[in-house]
């Protein structure tokens, strides 16, 4: 079944714990609940009784080479934990160097190199965590000119690391739109067995470019691309990933309506 | 570059492709380097050929581009926790921020908190504005 549901933010936690229709699973930054004291337990474990949720991380730089920032991932691991989270997710992407601390998704060259670092590195977190990891393809103005292509790249992590994917419709539109690709053939070169769980929220243009600044209601646009992976593959959850405008609640409600209606008209395709 | 921990020697974790990318990313000045003098820059980091020529193949709009969301991002959330000193500045005091974050990358998963009460800092040793008391001190009692 597909579970719809959206990114918990504080700003929502009032609503949420009202168990508003529509909502039926939770994702949970992990890094908002670092400071890892009673409160934040408290109010894991009271979301984890309420909705399924899943955990997803940013600062764990899969993309790094060398090893994991063993704090980080205890604090990761913990999280998921007092969550409960059925899987946990990070990004295929590296934050941080050995030198410097970017605190921001950025890309990695998709190479034999590479995969190498990332798959050890999914072993390492999922192994810890003690559930499966998923991971997350990122938004970039860069495009490197790789050996692999990303979708072979994800597709050779996914079977070696026994990983899965958490396709960002949103992202996968940007890129194709800011780098001039087709969103949908690129989707067709990932094994559909690799896709758990979609990302989706409104993207923003400023000129001629494409951000994600997790801010607008979802546009058609998306919403077809969502109905291509429905048809394509057998998703566990779609996540709505609001980061703004967070007191917009009729907002999220309506594209979690529409969310909704497009999963409807998949599980009656289905039957 | 301020940094809340020591990085690795060199000799024990080699500079490689993602310390080069995160270089020209977060310093202008590398940016600069590694357009003017490529050969140059290349020589304080161990790529691989394919690593090498993915470099020499990216376009300078790109970069910038990428380079850009970093710290835009950085601004969009200072702005958002420290609204009233900007508001009582006589400044604009972007250009403050952009020289400021060149020289500090905070570390902490606070981030931002430690990002904006860092700028603080460095606005009011500078003399360059003075901080909202309420502000410095929500931001200090936060980051305990």
């Amino acid at each position: 079944m597909r579970r719809i549901g959206v990114g918990y933010r504080r700003e929502l936690h009032d609503w949420l714990i009202g168990k508003p229709a529509g909502v039926q699973s939770l994702e949970i930054t992990a890094e908002h609940f670092f400071s890892l004291d009673a409160a934040a337990q408290q109010v894991l474990n009271t979301l984890s009784e309420l909705y399924p949720t899943f955990v997803h991380g940013l600062g764990l730089s899969l993309g790094t080479p060398g090893p994991l920032r063993q704090d980080h991932l205890e604090k990761f691991a913990t999280v998921a934990d007092w969550a409960n989270a059925e899987w946990v997710s990070e990004h295929v992407s590296f934050t941080r160097s050995s030198q410097v601390d970017l605190g921001h998704l950025n890309p990695i060259l998709y190479g034999p190199d590479s995969l190498e670092i990332l798959i050890e590195h999914v072993l390492e977190v999922a192994e810890k965590c003690h559930r499966k990891l998923i991971l997350e393809n990122v938004t970039s103005s860069i495009r490197f000119e790789s050996a692999m292509s990303e979708t072979d790249f994800l597709n050779q992590l996914c079977e070696r690391a026994q990983c899965g994917l958490l396709l960002d419709v949103t992202n996968l539109f940007i890129n194709s739109q800011n780098h001039h690709f087709d969103p949908v053939k690129w989707l067709y070169e990932i094994a559909p067995t690799n896709i758990v769980q979609l990302h989706v929220v409104g993207y923003s243009k400023i000129g001629d470019t494409y951000h994600d600044h997790h801010a607008v209601p979802v546009q058609d646009e998306l919403l077809d691309l969502i109905r291509a992976v429905d048809h394509y593959a057998d998703i566990q959850a779609v996540t709505l990933e609001r980061d703004e405008r967070l007191d917009r609640i009729d907002e999220i409600e309506l594209d979690l309506a529409r969310l909704a209606a497009v999963e409807q008209a998949q599980a009656t395709d289905d039957a | 570059m301020m940094h809340d921990q020591d990085p690795p020697h060199p000799d024990v974790f080699p500079l490689g492709f993602v310390d080069l990318l995160a270089r020209i990313l977060s310093d202008p000045s590398a940016l600069d380097q590694l357009q003017s003098q490529p050969e140059e820059f290349f020589d304080e980091f161990h790529l691989t050929p394919a690593e090498r020529q993915a470099v020499l193949a990216l376009d300078q709009h790109s970069l910038n581009a990428q380079a850009n969301i970093l710290f835009e991002k950085r601004w969009h959330e200072i702005k958002k926790l420290i609204p009233l000193t900007l508001q009582n500045s006589d400044q604009n005091l972007k250009d403050a921020f952009d020289f400021y974050a060149t020289k500090f990358w905070p570390t902490d998963y606070r981030r931002h908190l430690a990002d904006a009460f860092k700028f603080l800092q460095f606005l009011e040793q500078n003399e360059i504005a003075i901080p909202h008391k309420s502000e410095k001190r929500n931001l200090k009692r936060a980051l305990k």
